[in-house]
C-alpha cells in the first residue's frame, strides 16, 4: 500500500501546489456538491466524497459503484500593510496572485450492508510567494513557501441497522515542504541588515499515518445526523538545505559571511497535521436539504516548525507557532428542481494562529465563506452527475497587534476565490 | 435564472471586487495630545483661504493650509466658502511660455455653497487685516467679505458661534503687504502701527478666550514679504551691451541700487522699455530702453524694505509674546519663508524655491503659494501643533499635493530664470489691498 500510495501522492503533487484555505493550512474543498453547501455535508453527503466528509454515509449511496472525480481551483490574493517600528507605516506588500489546482478522486463500492471507499485528495497545503522578493520587507522570514500534502484515505463502513451506520479507516498523508528565505546580517556591525545569503530548505516526500471514524444516523427520511473524526498525522520528512551567498560588494565583509555560512547539507523537520472533528444535522423536507455542521480542528497540535541541520546543529531553529484549536460553523442548503439542483451556503471559521504567529509565512485570519453551487444529472437514469461550485472567501483583516514573533508587524488583507467541478458516475 | 442564484452571483461579484483590492497603507494613529481638533476654525488672510493664482477657487481652497491641516487633524467638519471655476476674482492663467505671458481668465466663478446656514469653518478672507477680526468697518472694501463673512457679524463673533475646540490665527501680512506692494515703506493706515496691532491682537485674543474658553490656538507670525517673487523676480540691474547696468526709477530716472526691489507689477512698464537706459533693451520684451524711470510705486528701495521689515519684526515680537502667554502653538512662517527663499525645500529628490513660476512654491500672482506651498505651510503648522500639544498629527504628503490637480508645479533645478509679464496683476493687488486707508474707529 505504501508504494501505491506514494506513487499516487507523487503524481498528484505534480499538479497540486498547496494553498491554505481553511484556517491554518487546512483545505476543506474536496467535493463540489458539498462545497456548494459551504461544506456542510457531514450528515447528508450523498456522493463518493463521503470518504472525506463522512465515510459512514457510504452505506447510504444509491447503486453499487460510485466514482467522483474533479477538484478545485483556488486563487488567493493577499496584501500587507506595515506599521512601525518594522517594516514601518506606509509599507505595502503583495503576494503574487497564484492559481492552485487541487484535484480530488473518490471511489466507493457498496456490498450489501458494507461499503468501502478510497480517496486521494489534498486536505492540507500552503502556497506563499511574495512579490518582488529581492526587496520584500519580510524576506528574512520567507519569500516563498510551499507545503504540499496529499492524502490517500481508505474507509470501510457498516450499516448496523437501517438507522445507523458506522465507519473506520486509515489515512496516509504524503507531504513535503519548501521554504525560501533570505539570511540577513547587519553591515557594518550595528548598522542596517543586508542580505548575505538565500536559504532554500526543501524536504522529500514523506508519509505520515492516521485513522478516522464516523457515524451516520438516519432516524427518518427527513433527518440525518452525522459525526466524523479524522485523526492527526505527523510526518518527519528530511531533505536538503542550500545556501547561496549574496555578495554585498564589500570584500572583507563578504569573506566573513562566506566563512560563517553553513554548508549545503541535509535537513529535517516535523510537519503536524491536526485532527478534525465534525458533527452535522440535516433536515430534508421534500426537494430541500438544509444542514448545519460544526467542525473543530485541533490546531493546537501545530506548536512549531522545527528545522534541524545535519552538519551544523548550531543553526537549528524552531519556528514557534503555538496555534489554537479553531471551530467552524457551516450552513448549507440544496434545492432540487426537475432540471437541476442549486445549492448555497455560508461558513465562518475561527482563526487558528495567535497574533504572535500571524506572519508572511502564514497570515491566518478568521474567515467568512459564501458559496453557490449547481448540479445536474444526465445520461441513462442520470447515472452521470456534474456538480460545480464557487466559493468567495473573505478572511477578516488580521493585525499582528504589534506582537509578531519576528517583529514584523502590520495588517494582512486576503481574499480567496475557489471554483470547483466534479463529475460523478454510479453504476 | 433562479433568483437565489442571481442574488448569490451579484453578491459574490460585488464582494469579490471589494475584497480583491490591495490593502491601503496604514498611517500612524493620530494622537491629539493636549488639544482637541473636533471643531477647527481658521481665522486668517488669503493664505488661510487658499488664494492662489490671483483668485479663490475651490480646487485651491481645498488645498489651503487650513483645509490640509483640518484633514490631517481629523476635524469633524471643516466647511469652506467654495467658489467655482474660474474663481473670484478670476484666476491668472499661463497663456504662453515664449514669450511668457500670464493673463486673467475671462469669466469669474460663483459661490457654490453660499446658502450654508452656519458660518464657514474657514473664515480666512483674502486681504483681511487684524482689525477685521473685531471690527466690520472695512468689510465693504472687497466682495470676498460678502461671500465669506456674509454680513453675519464680525469674524470673531462667527468663530465663537461655531464653538471651536481649535483655532488658527494668521494676521499681519496684509498690513505690510498693502504698503510694500505699492512700493512704499509707510503703512497705509495708522491702525497698522505695531502698538495698535498689539492692542487689537490682545482684544481678539481676549475675545476668543471669553467666547471659546476651551479652544486651543495656533498663531502664525508674519513672513518677510519682501522675499516673495512679487519683489524678487525682476532684478534691479540689467545687462546692457554686456555690462551690468542699473535700472532707472523716479521722475529723475535715478539708478536703482543693487538691493532695491522691482515689483512684479512693473512688468508692463518694463516690457515697454521703461526703467531701461537708452541703448539698453528690456529683459522682459526686448524693447529698446526709453530712459524713463520706473514709477516709485513699482520699486521698493532698500530703506523702504528696512521699514517694512522693522514692522514685521515688531509684529512678530508681539505674536511671539502672545503665543507664550496664551500657551498657543507658534507657527514660524517667517522662518519657513526664509528657508524657501534661501535654501529651498527638499522633497522627493527635488528642491523647491521661491523662484517665480519655476520654483514650485509660489503661484502665478507671485504673492500666494501653490498647492505645494500650502502643503509646506500645513506641515509647518502640524509640526508646531505637535510640538506644543504633544499631538502626533501626520504631515501632509507633499508628493501627492505637488502633483495633483491642473496646476502641476515644477521644481526650479536646472531651469533658467524667466522674466515674465503678468497682465492683470495690478487688478489682483487692487482687489486685495484697495481701500485700506479708511480711518478705523
Amino acid at each position: 500500500m505504501r508504494r501505491f500510495g506514494a506513487f499516487a501522492a507523487a503524481v498528484l503533487l505534480l499538479v497540486t501546489p498547496g494553498m491554505a484555505h481553511a484556517a491554518g493550512y487546512g483545505i476543506y474543498e474536496q467535493g463540489a456538491a458539498a462545497l456548494g453547501m459551504a461544506g456542510a455535508s457531514t450528515a447528508s453527503v450523498s456522493d463518493a466524497s463521503a470518504v472525506f466528509f463522512n465515510p459512514a454515509a457510504l452505506t447510504r449511496l444509491e447503486g453499487s459503484n460510485h466514482l467522483y472525480v474533479g477538484g478545485s481551483i483556488l486563487t488567493p490574493r493577499t496584501s500587507f500593510a506595515g506599521v512601525d517600528p518594522y517594516p514601518g507605516y506606509g509599507v505595502v506588500e503583495e503576494m503574487e496572485v497564484q492559481t492552485f489546482p487541487l484535484p480530488a478522486f473518490f471511489y466507493a463500492r457498496r456490498f450489501d450492508r458494507w461499503a468501502g471507499g478510497i480517496g486521494i485528495f489534498t486536505p492540507f497545503g500552503l502556497g506563499v510567494e511574495w512579490a518582488s522578493p529581492e526587496v520584500f520587507t519580510g524576506r528574512h522570514i520567507v519569500t516563498k513557501a510551499n507545503l504540499e500534502a496529499v492524502n490517500l484515505g481508505i474507509s470501510t463502513a457498516y450499516q448496523v441497522n437501517p438507522m445507523v451506520s458506522v465507519a473506520a479507516g486509515g489515512n496516509a498523508l504524503f507531504s513535503k515542504v519548501k521554504l525560501h528565505q533570505n539570511v540577513q546580517e547587519k553591515f557594518p556591525p550595528g548598522g542596517q541588515p543586508v542580505d548575505v545569503a538565500e536559504a532554500v530548505l526543501e524536504s522529500d516526500l514523506e508519509p505520515g499515518y492516521g485513522w478516522n471514524a464516523a457515524v451516520s444516523v438516519g432516524p427518518n427520511d427527513r433527518w440525518r445526523l452525522g459525526a466524523m473524526y479524522r485523526g492527526k498525522v505527523i510526518a518527519k520528512p528530511s531533505g536538503n538545505a542550500d545556501f547561496t551567498q549574496i555578495l554585498t560588494g564589500d570584500p572583507q565583509f563578504d569573506a566573513q559571511v562566506a566563512a560563517g555560512l553553513p554548508p549545503d547539507q541535509g535537513v529535517s523537520t516535523v510537519l503536524r497535521f491536526p485532527a478534525i472533528w465534525s458533527v452535522g444535522a440535516a433536515w430534508m423536507p421534500e426537494r430541500w436539504k438544509l444542514e448545519v455542521d460544526l467542525v473543530l480542528t485541533e490546531w493546537s497540535l501545530f506548536r512549531d516548525l522545527p528545522i534541524e541541520f545535519e552538519q551544523t546543529p548550531q543553526n537549528n531553529q524552531s519556528i514557534v507557532e503555538e496555534y489554537e484549536d479553531a471551530l467552524a460553523i457551516r450552513l448549507g442548503a440544496e434545492h432540487r428542481l426537475d432540471a437541476y439542483t442549486y445549492r448555497f451556503g455560508y461558513y465562518f471559521e475561527q482563526e487558528a494562529a495567535p497574533a504572535e504567529s500571524v506572519s508572511p509565512l502564514l497570515p491566518d485570519a478568521p474567515r467568512h465563506g459564501v458559496t453557490l453551487g449547481f448540479g445536474c444529472g444526465f445520461g441513462t437514469d442520470k447515472r452521470w452527475t456534474l456538480d460545480a461550485y464557487n466559493l468567495a472567501l473573505f478572511p477578516e483583516r488580521r493585525n499582528t497587534e504589534g506582537v509578531n514573533r519576528d517583529s514584523y508587524d502590520g495588517e494582512y488583507k486576503s481574499y480567496v476565490n475557489a471554483i470547483g467541478f466534479n463529475v460523478g458516475y454510479h453504476w | 435564472m433562479n433568483p437565489v442564484i442571481r442574488l448569490g452571483l451579484a453578491a459574490g461579484f460585488v464582494g469579490g471586487i471589494a475584497a480583491c483590492s490591495v490593502i491601503d497603507p496604514i498611517s500612524p494613529a493620530v494622537q491629539s495630545g493636549a488639544a482637541q481638533f473636533g471643531v477647527y476654525v481658521a481665522l486668517g488672510t488669503s493664505l488661510g483661504a487658499g488664494y492662489s493664482n490671483g483668485g479663490l477657487v475651490r480646487h485651491h481652497q481645498m488645498r489651503s493650509y487650513t483645509a490640509l491641516f483640518a484633514r490631517q487633524a481629523g476635524a469633524a467638519a471643516f466647511t469652506i466658502p467654495s467658489i467655482g471655476d474660474s474663481g473670484i476674482p478670476q484666476l491668472l492663467v499661463l497663456r504662453s511660455y515664449a514669450p511668457l505671458l500670464i493673463t486673467r481668465a475671462a469669466t469669474p466663478g460663483a459661490p457654490l455653497n453660499s446658502a450654508q446656514l452656519s458660518s464657514y469653518h474657514n473664515l480666512s478672507i483674502p486681504g483681511a487685516l487684524l482689525v477685521d477680526v473685531i471690527d466690520s468697518t472695512l468689510y465693504g472694501r472687497s466682495p470676498l467679505f460678502a461671500i465669506i463673512q456674509r454680513g453675519r457679524g464680525t469674524l470673531l463673533q462667527q468663530a465663537i458661534g461655531l464653538s471651536p475646540t481649535f483655532v488658527s490665527f494668521e494676521f499681519g501680512a496684509n498690513e505690510v503687504l498693502s504698503a510694500a506692494t505699492q512700493g512704499s515703506g509707510t503703512l497705509v493706515n495708522p491702525a497698522f502701527q505695531p502698538p495698535q496691532f498689539a492692542a487689537m491682537y490682545t482684544i481678539a485674543m481676549n475675545g476668543l478666550a471669553a467666547g471659546a474658553p476651551n479652544a486651543e490656538l495656533a498663531l502664525f507670525n508674519v513672513p518677510d514679504v519682501t522675499s516673495i517673487p512679487f519683489f524678487t523676480t525682476f532684478p534691479p540691474i540689467t545687462l546692457c551691451n554686456g555690462a551690468p547696468t542699473p535700472l532707472l526709477h523716479g521722475p529723475n530716472a535715478d539708478p536703482l541700487g543693487p538691493n532695491d526691489l522691482v515689483l512684479l507689477s512693473a512688468g508692463a512698464a518694463l516690457a515697454a522699455g521703461t526703467g531701461f537706459p537708452v541703448g539698453c533693451t528690456s529683459y522682459v520684451s526686448g524693447a529698446p530702453g526709453n530712459g524713463n524711470g520706473l514709477g516709485e510705486s513699482l520699486v521698493l528701495d532698500a530703506s523702504e524694505q528696512a521699514s517694512i521689515q522693522g514692522v514685521i519684526t515688531a509684529y512678530n515680537a508681539i505674536i511671539d509674546s502672545v503665543a507664550t502667554n496664551r500657551g498657543a502653538a507658534l507657527v514660524d512662517l517667517n522662518a519657513l519663508l526664509n528657508q524657501v527663499a534661501n535654501v529651498g525645500i527638499r522633497n522627493g529628490g527635488q528642491v523647491y524655491t521661491d523662484d517665480f513660476i519655476t520654483g514650485g512654491t509660489f503661484s502665478l500672482d507671485g504673492v500666494h503659494p501653490t498647492d505645494l506651498g500650502y502643503g509646506i505651510m500645513a506641515n509647518a503648522m502640524v509640526d508646531a501643533v505637535n510640538a506644543r500639544f504633544g499631538a502626533t498629527l501626520p504631515r501632509v504628503d507633499l508628493g501627492a499635493v505637488a502633483t495633483r490637480g491642473r496646476y502641476r508645479i515644477q521644481p526650479s533645478t536646472g531651469v533658467p530664470r524667466v522674466k515674465p509679464r503678468v497682465v492683470g496683476l495690478d487688478g489682483v493687488i487692487r482687489d486685495l489691498y484697495g481701500g485700506l486707508g479708511t480711518p478705523i474707529p
